[in-house]
C-alpha cells in the first residue's frame, strides 16, 4: 500500500509537489512548490522564490501523485500531522 | 453496549504510520545531504511523534540514524563522527556533543566462529 487518492488525507504530504488553487490570501493563488513542513494550521511550500507559509483554513491544494493531480481541501485537515492518521476524514479529497 | 473497535488502532493506521516514517526518514536524509540540518531534524521529530502515537516499532535500519539524546538526524561526516573502539561503534553527535555507543555483537560472534 502506498500513497493514493484514497488515503492521501491520512498519508504524508511532505515532499509532494503542490499548487494552490484557492486561498483566502489572493497573493498565494497559483503558487507551486514542494511541501516541506506541516503544522496543525499551516503548510510550508518551497517555491522558486523561497519558502511560503500558508494557512490550511480556506486553502485548496492540487497535489501531484504519480502524474495525477488530486484536489485537497486543506481546511478539512486542520489537525496535527501525526493526528491526521486517526482523525482526518475522506471528505477532504475533492 | 460496547462500542466495538472504537479508539483502537487499526491495521490501516499502523501501515500508514510505517509508510510515513519511511518517507520522513528518506526526506531527512535528502535534507541532511544538502546540509540543511534543522529541516532534517524536524523530519525526525515528526517521524518520532508518529511512532510514539501509534506505538509502532522503530525499524532497525533507522536506529542508528538519529541521536537518542537530542533526536537529531545523524549522517556520518555531516552531523556525526563514527569511530570503533573497545568492541563498540561510537557515534559522536555534532548537534548535542553526546555519544551513542552500540556493541558490535554480531561482528564479535562472527569472529568467534
Amino acid at each position: 500500500m502506498s500513497i493514493t487518492s484514497k488515503n492521501i488525507h491520512k498519508h504524508e504530504l511532505l515532499g509532494l509537489q503542490a499548487r494552490i488553487i484557492k486561498s483566502s490570501d489572493k497573493g498565494l493563488k497559483g503558487v507551486t512548490g514542494r511541501i516541506v513542513d506541516e503544522t496543525k494550521n499551516t503548510f510550508k511550500l518551497m517555491t522558486l522564490v523561497g519558502e511560503k507559509t500558508l494557512m490550511k483554513k480556506g486553502t485548496v491544494l492540487a497535489v501531484k501523485i504519480k502524474d495525477e493531480e488530486i484536489n485537497i481541501d486543506a481546511s478539512k485537515l486542520t489537525y496535527r500531522p501525526e493526528d491526521r492518521i486517526k482523525k482526518a476524514r475522506r471528505r477532504a479529497v475533492t | 453496549m460496547t462500542r466495538g473497535r472504537r479508539g483502537k488502532r487499526t491495521k490501516e493506521m499502523i501501515n500508514i504510520a510505517g509508510e510515513r516514517i519511511d518517507i520522513l526518514f528518506d526526506l531527512a536524509e535528502e535534507e541532511a545531504r544538502a546540509h540543511n540540518l534543522p529541516r532534517a531534524n524536524r523530519y525526525v521529530e515528526l517521524a518520532r511523534k508518529i511512532w510514539m502515537r501509534y506505538n509502532v516499532r522503530i525499524p532497525a535500519r533507522y536506529r542508528r540514524r538519529y541521536c537518542k539524546h537530542c533526536h537529531a538526524y545523524l549522517l556520518p561526516s555531516v552531523s556525526c563522527r563514527v569511530r570503533v573502539s573497545n568492541g563498540k561503534i561510537i557515534y559522536f553527535c555534532e548537534n548535542c556533543g553526546d555519544y551513542l555507543r552500540m556493541p558490535l555483537l554480531r561482528e564479535k560472534k562472527r569472529d568467534l566462529r
